[in-house]
């Protein structure tokens, strides 16, 4: 099967603007456009007793994540054009960031229907020296996490709910008797400070203990970052955020806001990477990927998480016997066992109507979880 | 990363698994229920001081309920709810429209002929008698059977009607719009016919019970899979949601229309003497099931002697054969008394007694006095709720299964767990009806029954003391604030002198003998009668509080919101606001018990309000809003809320029990519609700032 060298872009929006992206979507003909219900976590101030005292809460934000495909040449056209559209680049409504990725399975011309948007006249403050950090733990820890994330200042999490395939083939029907439920946080951080970062959420979700969960780290080509950590009273003509977000707009770069995350415990410092390894997502029709993932498990993948979505756009629609219901199984690999579960997954009929499955490959430039020693 | 190790669990790592698992639904549902126990023990012991009959016999009832739940809850979410959520992802790709619109109508009757709803009205209706609303008297009874199939049929359509939306896309708001007027109009015009009159109560609160624990699971996540597929319209994850509330709405006026189908042929309202009379007798078996049903039914509602003349024509054996047959043959006891505990309480009554010896002098009485248990033997009433368990799960399940395997042709992803949910949710179901019973259900009948003696007094007859050989001597007179003499004695009680009021009429000067029959008088004094309405409306509230709060279905629909909305809408959130309501709505059901209001000018307000609410809110909350209303009165609400208000029933003659969880159904709807007003003021906030 050839695979295309795409881009895929996600877009974390307020639910308030999806409408307003959907449409967006239709005009620009994108055709295969993937959406899945999150939450984004924020801290709120709340004044108690008449003002005498505040406490900080944590305020829960309903966000939907798109994620579509581009050819190269698109990336930057549609990208600008989606953040003047949207203002991301004002604190609160969201972000937007693109990778590099390789696409099995795609039908053929989908894109030729594809229009590049007028050029914007105003530069767009495009980062680009982000990542992406995927952290999977245990449903009802990701509020918890998110907190301390928000408090150290690194960025606004995104969470959302998915399920752990990996203990279902080994123990039957006792699987029941153990919660699969999980929630994967995502946020983004600046590459200079992502080893703290991965640090720092590594001690704080103790994920090198046995079943807390998995992290793992991923380029970004080019995005913007949601600025707005702190819901609260504003006492100056501007805010914090409009303030960062306006330097990150001139210097078009996040160095300048370089943190040096201190780190306390000295039992971390033996950084255990893992390292050489592959995302692989599997999309498929809802109900239709497990088989596909015990192929990965068997090539050697710790573990899966499924999460559903639906798939929208120009291509999806116009196919009728295709429903919208999709699941999205993530997982990593290394690199040399991949070809072994590449190979099996293009012999299989995962890429057939019945599934009418993508597979979708990716870099990803650490991981930890716990190992045992 | 090395491979997995595959291989079997031992039995010696799989039973903690099991335990832990077991421990912690167990221990949720217990949470959940130990409000609605508590506070019901706390109330009668604390606040009326009236001990619990049947203690023992009660906790372990409400262990059962404890356990059922947990099964229950947990068979719903593996096995009945994925399979909803599989009918409505696959089968809408796989089957044309109208073979997927006929098979909606047909689960929508399916489910409702599968759970019980039927008795539970009956049992509600008991308290208005036959000549009082002939009409309504005769669909619960002598046409019940078209009453549940009207009733079927109206949930089939509601059914219908939400899949089609989810199809096509319609707003849930316009159908609302329409609907609601439309019935409280309907209702007004029934107010005004005195024969219509009890009906459009009973209407509204079949509307409530339709919609029951196993039916709300099947239908939300049917919704919610065929929106995945659709992918259509705005906050489409939310609008799975709206079949519950056409389910609710739609038996409302279905049965209306029955009524008003049947009003011509039915006798119109009269006074009792005339109904039960021999003229009357024709046109007054019409409203029976049949002749025999007419029969027992006069025999409990007239004086010996009246019966006698009226439905025997004067024949004492034929009277003597009709009361005979019912006391010493079970099988005809069971037919013609469904409840045999009234039978019996009818036919060991003194003064109805020594009536009987009178009339029928010429015959033998004795086989009266032989001793006859009217208890069903505790095996049968298990086999009836396993019975009603089967008969509530596997028509519906069944259903899918084969409409999925006929349809579709798939491979089943995860087929055992859906039968382990199955098992679980028939085990769960058979093993909380059995608890109900004797635990919940007792507990509240008993605290109903001795509800009103927050407002008024109550007697306490099986109680009463007998004290022979008395001597007036012993009688003190003391002088109360308003002049008046109150006479009393001195008992010793243990170490303590008790006092006890003295009644001339107790006393029998022939026989030497004093009878004290206990009493207790308005709670808070008879002073305080409204203080004591106060207190009766309070622990309405919190009944309708606490009972809410241990309610499966809601339970579940929590659950869902939270997943498909990652968790923006927390479960918790949704199961106290709606508490809230159903609290309320409590509140106003049993203000009208009490002062006998229409149930009209308490239900068109609070429903005229939330659909002027619903113009202010997104379609999401609509959903929700009123989805949650409609699954709120579900298997621990209405038996509970149907016990206390007969056992109120009881004591105040001639008010009826319909209506309140009518009204416990409307003000949730408004607590989650003004709550959902906040939260999306305080969103729409963060990306303006």
């Amino acid at each position: 099967m050839k695979p295309e060298k795409l881009i895929k872009v996600t877009c974390i929006l307020s639910n308030l603007l999806s409408d307003t992206f959907r449409k967006e979507m239709e005009n620009l003909g994108i055709p295969l456009l993937f959406v899945q219900p999150s939450r984004s976590v924020l801290l709120k101030e709340k004044r108690i007793i008449l003002d005498y005292r505040t406490s900080t809460l944590l305020q829960e934000f309903r966000r939907d994540i798109f994620r579509f495909y581009l050819p190269k040449k698109f990336e930057l056209p549609i990208l600008s054009h989606l953040i003047h559209l949207l203002e991301l680049n004002q604190p609160g409504r969201g972000s937007i960031y693109s990778e590099d990725v390789t696409l099995f399975g795609l039908p053929q011309g989908i894109f030729s229907s594809l229009k590049i948007p007028a050029e914007e006249k105003r530069k767009v403050p495009l980062l680009s020296d982000l990542v992406g950090i995927n952290c999977i733990v245990q449903r009802g820890e990701g509020n918890i996490l998110g907190r301390s994330v928000l408090e150290r200042g690194i960025s606004v999490p995104t969470l959302f709910y998915g399920r752990g395939m990996g203990l279902r083939g080994k123990l039957g029907i006792l699987r029941v008797t153990i919660s699969l439920e999980k929630e994967i946080l995502f946020l983004t951080a600046q590459k200079q400070d992502s080893a703290d970062v991965i640090n720092f959420i590594v001690h704080n979700a103790r994920l090198n203990h046995p079943g807390k969960g998995f992290i793992y780290m991923f380029p970004l080509r080019k995005g913007t970052m949601d600025t707005r950590i702190y819901l609260g009273r504003t006492r100056h003509l501007a805010s914090m955020e409009q303030i960062i977000t306006a330097i990150d707009e001139l210097k078009q770069a996040s160095d300048w806001r370089r943190k040096t995350i201190p780190f306390a415990s000295p039992r971390n410092r033996r950084k255990r990477y893992l390292k050489s390894l592959l995302n692989y997502t599997l999309l498929g029709n809802e109900g239709e990927t497990e088989p596909y993932v015990k192929m990965a498990m068997d090539a050697g993948a710790g573990g899966a998480t499924l999460s559903r979505l639906q798939c929208l756009g120009k291509f999806s629609a116009e196919s009728t016997s295709r429903s919208a219901a999709k699941e999205m199984s993530t997982l990593v690999l290394n690199r040399e066992t991949s070809n072994i579960f590449q190979e099996k997954l293009e012999n299989s009929d995962f890429f057939q109507e019945g599934v009418a499955g993508i597979l979708e490959v990716s870099e990803v430039d650490l991981a930890s979880t716990y190992l045992p020693s | 990363m090395k491979p997995g190790k595959s291989g079997k669990v031992s039995i010696q790592n799989a039973l903690p698994m099991v335990f832990q698992y077991g421990k912690k639904k167990i221990s949720d549902q217990l949470k959940a229920v130990s409000f609605i126990v508590l506070y019901l023990l706390l109330f009668q012991l604390l606040v009326l001081r009236i001990p619990i009959d049947n203690a023992l016999y009660a906790a372990l009832g409400i262990g059962l309920v404890v356990l059922g739940l947990a099964f229950f809850l947990e068979g719903l979410f593996l096995g009945i709810m994925p399979l909803g959520e599989l009918c409505g992802l696959w089968l809408p790709q796989k089957t044309k429209t109208v073979l997927f619109s006929l098979f909606a109508l047909f689960l929508g009757v399916v489910a409702t002929l599968a759970e019980p709803a039927i008795s539970i009205l009956q049992t509600a209706g008991s308290s208005i008698k036959a000549w009082e609303a002939p009409l309504f008297f005769s669909i619960l009874n002598r046409y019940s059977n078209f009453l549940v199939l009207v009733i079927a049929l109206g949930v089939g359509i509601a059914v219908l009607l939400g899949m089609l939306r989810f199809l096509y896309s319609w707003p849930l708001r316009p159908l609302i719009t329409l609907l609601v007027p439309l019935l409280l109009a309907y209702s007004a015009w029934a107010y005004f016919d005195p024969n219509l009159r009890h009906l459009y109560a009973l209407a509204w609160d079949c509307g409530g019970i339709t919609t029951g624990p196993v039916t709300v699971p099947i239908i939300v996540a049917l919704g919610l899979g065929i929106t995945r597929t659709t992918g259509k319209g705005t906050d489409s994850s939310m609008s799975g949601l709206g079949v519950i509330t056409l389910a609710s709405l739609i038996p409302v006026l279905a049965v209306l229309t029955l009524g008003v189908i049947l009003n011509s042929s039915s006798p119109d309202p009269t006074s009792r003497e005339r109904f039960l009379s021999k003229e009357m007798e024709k046109e007054a078996v019409k409203v029976f099931r049949n002749r025999d049903h007419y029969l027992s039914y006069a025999v409990l509602h007239q004086s010996p002697a009246e019966t006698l003349q009226n439905q025997f024509d004067g024949d004492p054996e034929e009277f003597l054969s009709f009361l005979k047959e019912t006391y010493t043959n079970p099988k005809i006891l069971r037919e013609r008394y469904p409840n045999p505990e009234l039978f019996h309480s009818w036919i060991t009554d003194k003064e109805i007694r020594e009536d009987l010896n009178i009339l029928l002098a010429d015959f033998d009485l004795g086989f009266l006095d032989a001793p006859r248990t009217f208890q069903v033997p505790p095996g049968q009433n298990s086999i009836n709720k396993l019975m009603l368990a089967l008969r509530a799960i596997i028509p519906l399940a069944g259903s899918l299964i084969l409409v999925l395997l006929l349809v579709v042709k798939k491979r089943f992803p995860l087929f055992d767990e859906i039968l382990l949910g199955l098992v679980f949710s028939i085990a769960g179901f058979f093993l909380f009806s059995l608890g109900m019973d004797s635990g919940l259900t007792n507990l509240g009948s008993q605290t109903g029954k001795n509800l009103h003696i927050t407002f008024s007094s109550i007697t306490f007859p099986e109680r009463s003391k007998t004290y022979k050989k008395f001597d007036l001597s012993v009688v003190y007179t003391a002088y109360t604030d308003t002049g008046e003499r109150y006479e009393f004695f001195l008992i010793k009680d243990g170490d303590t002198l008790k006092e006890i009021p003295f009644y001339r009429e107790r006393y029998n000067p022939d026989s030497g003998e004093y009878t004290h029959i206990p009493e207790r008088g308005p709670l808070l004094g008879t002073e305080n009668r409204l203080s004591g309405l106060a207190v009766l409306l309070t622990f309405a509230f919190f009944l309708g509080l606490a009972a809410t709060l241990a309610e499966p279905s809601l339970q579940a629909l929590g659950v869902t919101l939270e997943e498909v909305s990652a968790g923006t809408f927390h479960k918790g959130y949704l199961i106290h606001t709606v508490a809230i309501g159903v609290g309320i709505g409590l509140i106003f059901g049993f203000l009208r018990i009490v002062m006998d209001i229409p149930l009209l000018w308490l239900l068109a307000p609070p429903y005229l309000l939330v659909t002027v609410l619903n113009f202010f809110s997104t379609e999401e909350f609509i959903g929700i809003a009123w989805d949650s209303a409609g699954v709120t009165t579900g298997p621990v609400t209405v038996p509970l809320v149907i016990a206390l208000g007969l056992g109120m029933g009881e004591t105040l003659p001639g008010v009826e029990s319909f209506g309140i969880l009518a009204l416990a159904s409307v003000y949730p709807i408004a607590a989650v519609l003004i709550s959902g007003l906040f939260i999306n003021r305080a969103k729409s906030r963060v990306i303006k700032e």
